[in-house]
This record gives C-alpha cells, structure tokens and sequence, in this order.
C-alpha cells in the first residue's frame, strides 16, 4: 500500500471516531433527561403556566443538589439553606441581641425551673405543619430524641428520658446537671423544630431503646444512628411561613413558596423567595447584576466598591467571630518561649490590630479592643464598666512590645530578634481558601517581621488547617476565636473545646497544648473551672462574676491573640424588588449576621415588603397546555435507530479502507 | 487447530495490549487509593472537629459518633481498607459518600457524568471541526496578514484559562451588557422544568450548555487549529501535492482530498486521548457556570476529603482515559503496522 494510499484510508478511521463522538453528543443531551435528577421529583406534577412572581425575595446560599442533597435535616448534606432553614423548619424563638429578649415563634412561653430543675415549653396552639396537622410537644420531642442519638450537647445538662409532654402543646424537660438556664434556654428554643410524621419511626425506637436501659453510645442506638443516617425523606414539611418548592430545586437556584397553613405567614409580605446557590465567586456576578436583595458570604474589599459603586448598600453586622494568633505551647523548639506570658503580650502590642483588620477586609474588618476572647458586645453586656476599664487594650505600641521581651532575656540584634542566641524564625499557618484570614497571615507576618521576627507563612487548605491546629502540628496559627451566641460561655468553650481539647476536657486532640491553670497578675487561675462556672450555675449573678474572673485573665494571660472581629460586609439592594430596610444604624443588625438573623426577622415581621415598582420576573415552565412532548415510547426506537446507523457507518467505513 | 487460534488470540496485538490496559487500570486503582489517603485530613477528622466545636462532645464521645456515622473506619489497616475496596468494586460496588452519608458513589457519578460528557464533547467536536478548517485555511494563507492575527490570536486564547474566559463571559454579557438573561449563565437547566424526555427539557438543557461548551470552544480551539495549520503547512509542500496540482486537479479538491484529509492524521492521537478526557470534565468551567457535572462533585469530594466519591470519579476517568489510549493504540496499529511489532508474527 503506497503512503498516499495508507493515508486516505486513514483518515477513514479518523471519520469514524469523529462520527462516534457526534453520535456520543446527539445522544447525551438524552442521557440528562433518562437520569432521575431529583428523587423529589418522582410522581410531581409540572408545574404549568407562565408564571409572574413580582412579590419575592432574593437571597443567595450554597447547597447540594440531590442524590448528595437531601431532606434529612439532621445530616450532612441536607437542603437547610442556612439562615433561611428558619423561615421553613422554625425554631420555638428567635433572639434579640441588643436588648437580650426573644421573639417568640413556635412557643407561646418558657420557663426554667430552678427549685424543680425543670424546663418548660409551651408550644403556640395554632401552630401547624405545611400537611395542615397540628404542631405538637410530639414534634417537639422527637427533635430532640434524634438530637439526643447524634450526640447534641444539651444532653450534657437533661435527661433524655425525661422529656416529657403531658399535653399537646407542652414540653417539659428535667435539668440532670446544673446549668445556666441560658444555655438551656438557647439549645431547646433556638433549636429548629422537625415533625413526627418524617421521624417518628426513628424517635419510637431510641424512646425504646431508652426505656430498655441503652444509652447514646451502646450498640443498638449508634447501628440505629448508622440506619437514621441513610434515610431520605421525601418531602421537608414547614412549620414556618415558607416550605420548599421541590420542582424548583436546580443546580442553580431553588425556590420557597408561601406555607398557608404556618401562622407566621400573617405577618410576612412576600409570596415567594428564591434562593441562588452558590458560594463568592458564583454569586458576586449575581449581586452586581443587582439579581440579589441580600448576600451573607464574605466579599473582597476590591468587589464591595465595585458593589458600592453601583448603589448596592453595605450593611456591616456582627458575626461574633474573628481571626486569633494561636500559639503552640508544646513546640519542640518554640513551646518554652510561647508559654512565657510576657512574649505574647508583646506580640500583642507589637501588632497593629487596626491595620489587620482593615488590609484583610476594610471596614469589616473590626479591630478587637478588649482582648477577653468574647465579642465586644458580650462583654460589655457581661462585665461592669469598672471592671472593663481595668481590661488592657494592648494598643500598638512597639517600643513597648521591646522592652516586655528585653525583659525576658530576648535581644535584638541588627533589627533581628534573638532567643538564646538564636534569630527566632516562626510559622503561621493559615486557611488558604478564606481570603480575608490569608491577608490576615499576611499582614501579621509583615508587621512581625518589621518588628524584628523571621516568619514564614504556610497556607494549608480550609478543611485540614483546623485539623493541622489540634494535631499541634504548627508553631502559630491564624484560627477563629468569639462565638455566635450570646452567652461568654459558649466563646471559650469553643475556643478551648475545638484547641486546646486534651488540656480542656481531658481526653481528645492535644491542639496549643496549653495548660489550663495560669499564673495572671489576679492570681493562679483555674480557666476550666472558671467556665464550668460560667456554663454549670443557675445564678447569673455567679456567672457574671466566673466571667469577669476569666476575662480579665485572658485579657492578662493571653492564650491567643484576638485580632480583629469580622463585621459581615453583606450586599442589600434597597428597594428594586425588596423595600423596607431598617436603617442601618437600628440596633436589631446587632443580631448575629448568621446565628439569629436580622432579615428572617425583618421578614417574619413584615417590615421587608416587595417594593411596588418591582419588576416582576418570569418563570420559566412549561405553559399550561401540555408541552409538545416526544414520548420514550417514540424514542427509544429513534435512538436504537441512531445507534444502529452509527455503529454500521463507522464499520463500512472502517471496511472500506481495504 | 483449535489450540493454534487460541494461541494466535492471545498472541495477537490488541489482545496483548488490553491486558496491559487492564494491568494500568489496576494499578491505577490502586495507586488512586494509596495516594488519596495519604492526603493530609480525612472525612472523619473533619467531622469530629464540627461536633467538638458545635456540640461541645468530648473527643471520645465524636470520634465514636462519627465512626458510627460514617459506617467507615479509617483507623483499620490500610491493606484490609484496601481489600474491602477492591473486593466491593470487583462487585460492582463503588460504595457509599461518606460526607453525604447513605449516597451510594454509582448513583452521584450515574446522576452527573451525562451532563460533563454532554458539554465537553461537544466542545470538543465544535473545537476540533472548526479547528481544523481554520487551520487549513490559515496554512494555505501562511504569512499573511490573517493568519499572522490569528495566530496570535489562537496563541493567546489557548493560554488563557478556561474559568477566566467563564468569568468574562458571564461578567461582561450577563453583568455590564446585559444581553444574556443569568438564566442561561447558571445552571443546567430551568426551575420548574421537569427532566424527561421531552423537547422543552431537551431545549432548556441546550440553552443553559451554551455558554458552557461555548467557553471550553474557546480554550481548546487554539491548539487544534494551531497543530492542523502547522500540519497542514508540512503536507503542503509533499511531491503528490505538487504532482496534483501538475495534473491540472482543481485546488479545492486537492485543499480536501490530498492534504486536508492526510494533514489530519497527526492530531488524531489528540483527539483520541481527548475523547478520555471528556469523562473528567473541568471543574473550573462547572464551578464557574454552576453547572451540573462530574468535576463539581470531584471538587467538592476533594475538599471534603470524600474518598469513596473521589475513588469513584478517579475510577471512571481512569478507566476513559485508559480506555481512550488503547482504542487510540488499535487504530494506529492499523494505520501503521509497525505499531504491531511484536505483536502479529
């Protein structure tokens, strides 16, 4: 066969591949449509017409698509939408930060207990599910008996087995440890409410297990946990105003529609809300497109002027958590140095909190003042002002900062700092996703360095950095501190309970591996006593008192470095399709931007409302004649046919090159 | 008689050559599993940080509620986790997600494979057709003005990366000029729209893979039309070309027939082993484009530290790819003999 020859009937074969491919593409747009895409699906029928939504709300948050997203609540992967999970599944009440009182949602009333160490709820009468069945202290129960199987800390402080429910509307549960009734308070109230009718099958048998003896960690619960966590319910019933619209839910953006049956729908204007997914870089476009009322992910400073400079407002919530400094105690080369108190007091000063918070996210960025390791609101809510004024701001301040390390025995020679004859070369790992912590790192380790230090940074990815700090393997570490709960309590036992595991609780991770009994200038303290004391009483005049013991010994000891809290910098595009907007001085954005949200609130309450001049949007669906359809029945033989036909191309093709 | 055909069988080229295929699947397979435990973290970790920090459980009291969760247990020996995996998947049984508890792996990589073969090969028929007579086309006008611009041009768009071309597109259509409505910028098909075999469903996936496949064109035409014009300019000056054109033949014909069609043949390699890649997606151009697709899910197995889910994609784009490379190895052994050497004797 000559070259020329061998060629051309090459570029047979070379035909034939490109025909199957286009066969492969003919036929996968088909393949979409055979794949069950969503088990909720199943049996739904489409909706019809051509709809025009005018009064909705737009928000934005990242959720998974079935097979991996699912109706199960209580595992990971569940449709919950975050801070809108509320409006669907509502909790008992939600919380007022700034004057520490709760809106009441799903109960009527609570009321701890103390001389009967009881606490009790009592569930609104006209309260329903989105079936049109009532809401009851069965539902209530069941909640928690799941949550009692999965480990929930409430449990900690009530007897599973005595939750009880002597009517349809009650709930009492029995206080086994004592405990702030705040902390009670917030788990069972702030907790949102699931339904008998998807769960009970599950509550009935760990109520029997229970009767039977068996506890959370014997066999027969975890091999029921282990079964509960494979079951999918097919629909997510709602006790709040709105429920999911199933046929809605896309890889893009899902819907809620109004939920008739749920009485806190009186109040609220909107009839629908929809729901982009996604995360930052998805939804930015979305914003500046002005396709998004409101938005809680963290945003770049570059992108909020450019969101600013279209006349999307910024609001600049709390969130009640931040970046620290952590120190690893138990570092073969650094430990003994880490654990002189002085060393990090000067670190702290030697530190421009003002400037870290601004470089990594601008005016969200919020430097720390009271360096107690809580939120600036709790603690001013929790301490008196004379205590607070004894509190060191560790202003910035460098010439200070040298001297406290003179002190103790560090030198600095030709601008670097020396420790028993040694420059002092530290790491700081980071999360390398979270762009405001790795600017964060960044400027931390500028200024360290123009202090005097070597550091090197080393990003290590979201998931395994929180990992790499209590595996202890780091020497400093940008990690969260302050929580988004309004009691001191849940601030430190996080921050000790996630860090400082093995020291803290006495089992687990050994993380800064910092001995929990401090030397301050108040005195030998013992922290972990001092928060059990903050979480284990029923009188608040002893708690403040445990707390004001422990901030100002934090503030002295300084475990780690709060740098500077985060304000959200969340985009609201004030009256296109949503009006209403509190102004934002209005101390209900005091709430936690995710924890007690301010725009569930406001729309709960009403007071956001679909503007009058909104442009109404068109649905896609199918109109309300049945769409021309081609049935698999005509298909399948089509795409046998295709096949067929493609197959016997590619074989006379292949043939006829000899 | 019977012996002697068995023996020339397994004797034979592609036979041998399959087994080595199934050989580097295997090790593949193993390799793949080795290698994704050795990352730093893994599912269980994670999930005993979120009940510590969140649940304030001691570290006893997680551990064994997310052992029990996950139905996994990664303190086992790495060779009896290995066993277990290679006897399932000899099975059939690629497991279940360990992140999202109860999801079996078949049915994620079932659900959202069709979508990325769907989109990249199509891509890739529309890149490799069109790149192909640009490349001819600009052969033949080699040193002129066009295709010295779109030379440069093809040059630069093969360097950029396809999620910088996803975010320009959706930014400057869908953000500054607003010409495409963000319906068709996200997703992979419509709220409301009910899969089935249906025309509007059929439509609506189209229109949501515009910008998608649109953007893989883009990234990819570059280097097809690049190699066919460089291929092309190297076929054009052979002795048959120019004994074509003494014969009188028409240009057109020899433009098809004598150098297009031979020119061809070297970026067949490319287009094969591409075909492998379809399976894998881009999890970029999904990420940016929201859009449903197998390299999404890998992404965010990665990140979770999902194993039996980031097994399950490696799995299938092992198996495409290797697949891809031994069909790619027969035909060329039909196109050159010389391939088989050792093969046929």
């Amino acid at each position: 066969m000559s070259k020329s020859n061998i060629l051309i009937s090459s570029y047979k074969i070379v035909q034939a591949v490109i025909f199957f491919i286009a066969v492969i593409i003919v036929l996968s747009p088909l393949a979409p449509a055979l794949t069950s895409i969503s088990p909720f699906k199943a049996g739904l029928p489409v909706v019809n017409a051509q709809i025009t939504r005018a009064n909705y709300f737009v928000g934005a948050w990242p959720y998974q698509v079935p097979p991996q997203g699912h109706f199960n609540t209580f595992v990971t992967g569940a449709i919950t939408l975050g801070i809108y999970y509320d409006l669907i599944q509502s909790p008992l009440g939600i919380y007022i930060w700034h004057n520490n009182t709760w809106i009441k949602l799903l109960a009527s009333d609570w009321k701890f207990d103390t001389s009967s160490r009881t606490f009790t709820v009592k569930l609104r009468s006209d309260a329903k599910w989105s079936d049109g069945s009532q809401l009851t202290s069965k539902d209530v129960k069941c909640t928690w008996l799941i949550y009692y199987m999965l480990g929930h800390a409430l449990f900690k402080y009530v007897d599973p087995k005595r939750i009880e429910t002597p009517d349809p509307q009650t709930v009492v549960f029995y206080i086994t440890t004592e405990v702030t009734p705040q902390i009670v308070e917030r788990y069972v109230i702030r907790t949102n409410v699931r339904d008998y009718r998807s769960y009970g099958t599950y509550c009935d048998q760990i109520q029997s297990l229970l009767d039977q003896g068996k506890d959370r960690l014997s066999k027969e619960v975890q091999d029921l946990n282990q079964n509960f966590t494979n079951y999918r319910p097919s629909e997510m019933l709602a006790s709040g105003p709105f429920m999911i619209d199933v046929a809605s839910i896309t890889d893009a953006e899902l819907w809620l529609k109004k939920n008739p049956n749920s009485p806190l729908s009186r109040e609220v204007k909107f009839d629908w809300i929809r729901i982009y997914n996604g995360e930052t870089p998805t939804v930015t476009p979305l914003v500046l497109a002005k396709e998004v009322d409101y938005a809680t992910h963290g945003f770049p400073i570059a992108t909020e002027k450019q969101f600013a400079s279209i006349g999307i407002k910024i609001l600049r919530p709390p969130t009640y958590f931040g970046p620290a400094l952590y120190f690893n105690y138990n570092h073969s080369v650094y430990g003994e140095l880490f654990r002189i108190k002085e060393f990090r007091q000067a670190i702290a000063y030697a530190i421009n909190r003002t400037e870290a918070g601004y470089v990594s996210l601008g005016e969200s960025g919020k430097p720390v003042i009271y360096m107690t390791g809580v939120p600036e609101t709790i603690t001013l809510a929790w301490m008196s002002q004379e205590d607070v004024n004894r509190l060191d701001p560790y202003k910035y301040d460098p010439a200070k900062a040298e001297t406290l390390l003179k002190g103790v025995g560090l030198e600095k020679v030709g601008g670097t700092w020396y420790w028993k004859g040694k420059p002092v070369e530290l790491e700081i790992t980071f999360p390398a996703e979270f762009a405001d912590w790795s600017a964060t790192a960044d400027n931390v380790k500028s200024q360290l360095e123009a202090f005097g230090f070597k550091v090197t940074l080393r990003a290590v990815t979201f998931t395994q950095q929180p990992i790499e700090v209590q595996e202890s393997r780091f020497i400093m570490a940008i990690q969260s501190w302050g929580s988004g709960v309004p009691h001191p309590f849940f601030s430190y036992d996080s921050l000790f309970g996630g860090y400082n595991t093995l020291k803290y609780r006495g089992s687990g991770k050994p993380g800064m591996s910092l001995d929990m009994t401090w030397k301050t200038k108040y005195g030998t303290i013992d922290f972990t006593n001092l928060i059990i004391q903050m979480g284990g009483s029923f009188d608040i005049q002893k708690q403040r008192e445990a707390f004001t013991k422990a901030a100002l010994a934090f503030n002295d000891f300084l475990p780690v470095i709060p740098l500077w809290e985060r304000l959200g910098n969340n985009p609201v595009l004030d009256g296109v399709r949503t009006c209403g907007w509190l102004p934002f001085n209005d101390p209900l954005y005091k709430n936690s931007v995710y924890t007690d949200s301010f725009v569930v609130i406001m729309i709960l309450k009403g007071i956001l409302y679909p503007c009058q001049a909104a442009t109404a949007t068109q649905i896609t669906t199918p109109p309300a004649a049945p769409a021309p359809s081609i049935s698999i029945g005509l298909l399948a033989p089509i795409i046998v046919i295709v096949v067929i036909a493609a197959i016997a191309a590619a074989v006379l093709l292949m043939r006829r090159r000899s | 008689m019977k012996s002697y055909s068995l023996a020339k069988i397994f004797l034979s080229y592609p036979f041998i050559r399959g087994l080595r295929a199934i050989a580097v699947v295997f090790a593949s397979i193993t390799f793949t599993f080795f290698i994704i435990r050795l990352m730093p973290g893994n599912p269980i970790d994670v999930y005993i940080n979120t009940l510590i920090s969140t649940y304030g459980l001691s570290y006893q009291d997680a551990k064994a509620q997310a052992l029990a969760l996950f139905s996994i247990n990664l303190d086992e020996p790495l060779y009896i986790q290995y066993i277990t995996y290679i006897s399932n998947l000899f099975k059939g049984d690629l497991g279940r997600s360990i992140v999202s508890v109860g999801t079996p792996v078949a049915k994620i990589i079932a659900d959202f494979l069709p979508w990325t073969v769907f989109t990249v090969s199509t891509a890739l028929l529309i890149s490799f057709s069109l790149g192909i007579v640009v490349g001819m086309f600009m052969a033949y006008r080699r040193g002129g003005y066009l295709d010295s611009i779109l030379t440069t041009l093809f040059s630069i768009l093969s360097s950029v990366p396809n999620f910088i071309v996803g975010i320009l597109l959706i930014v400057f259509l869908g953000v500054q000029w607003k010409l495409v409505p963000f319906d068709m910028l996200r997703g992979s098909y419509s709220p409301y729209i009910k899969p089935g075999l249906t025309v509007d469903f059929i439509l609506d996936v189209l229109k949501h893979a515009i910008f998608p496949i649109t953007t893989y064109v883009i990234t990819t035409i570059g280097i097809w039309t690049l190699s066919m014009r460089g291929s092309t300019i190297s076929y054009l000056g052979e002795d048959y070309v120019f004994m074509a054109r003494a014969r009188g033949l028409p240009e057109r014909r020899i433009a098809i027939t004598y150098v297009g069609r031979n020119a061809i043949l070297p970026l067949f390699t490319s287009l094969t082993i591409s075909i492998g890649f379809i399976f894998g997606g881009s999890v970029l151009i999904e990420s940016v484009f929201v859009y449903r697709g197998i390299g999404l899910r890998l992404l965010e197995a990665i990140n979770s530290r999902d194993y039996t889910v980031m097994q399950g994609i490696f799995l299938i784009i092992t198996i495409a790819v290797i697949a891809a490379n031994y069909i790619a190895d027969l035909l060329y052994s039909v196109l050159d003999p010389r391939v088989r050497a050792g093969g046929r004797r």
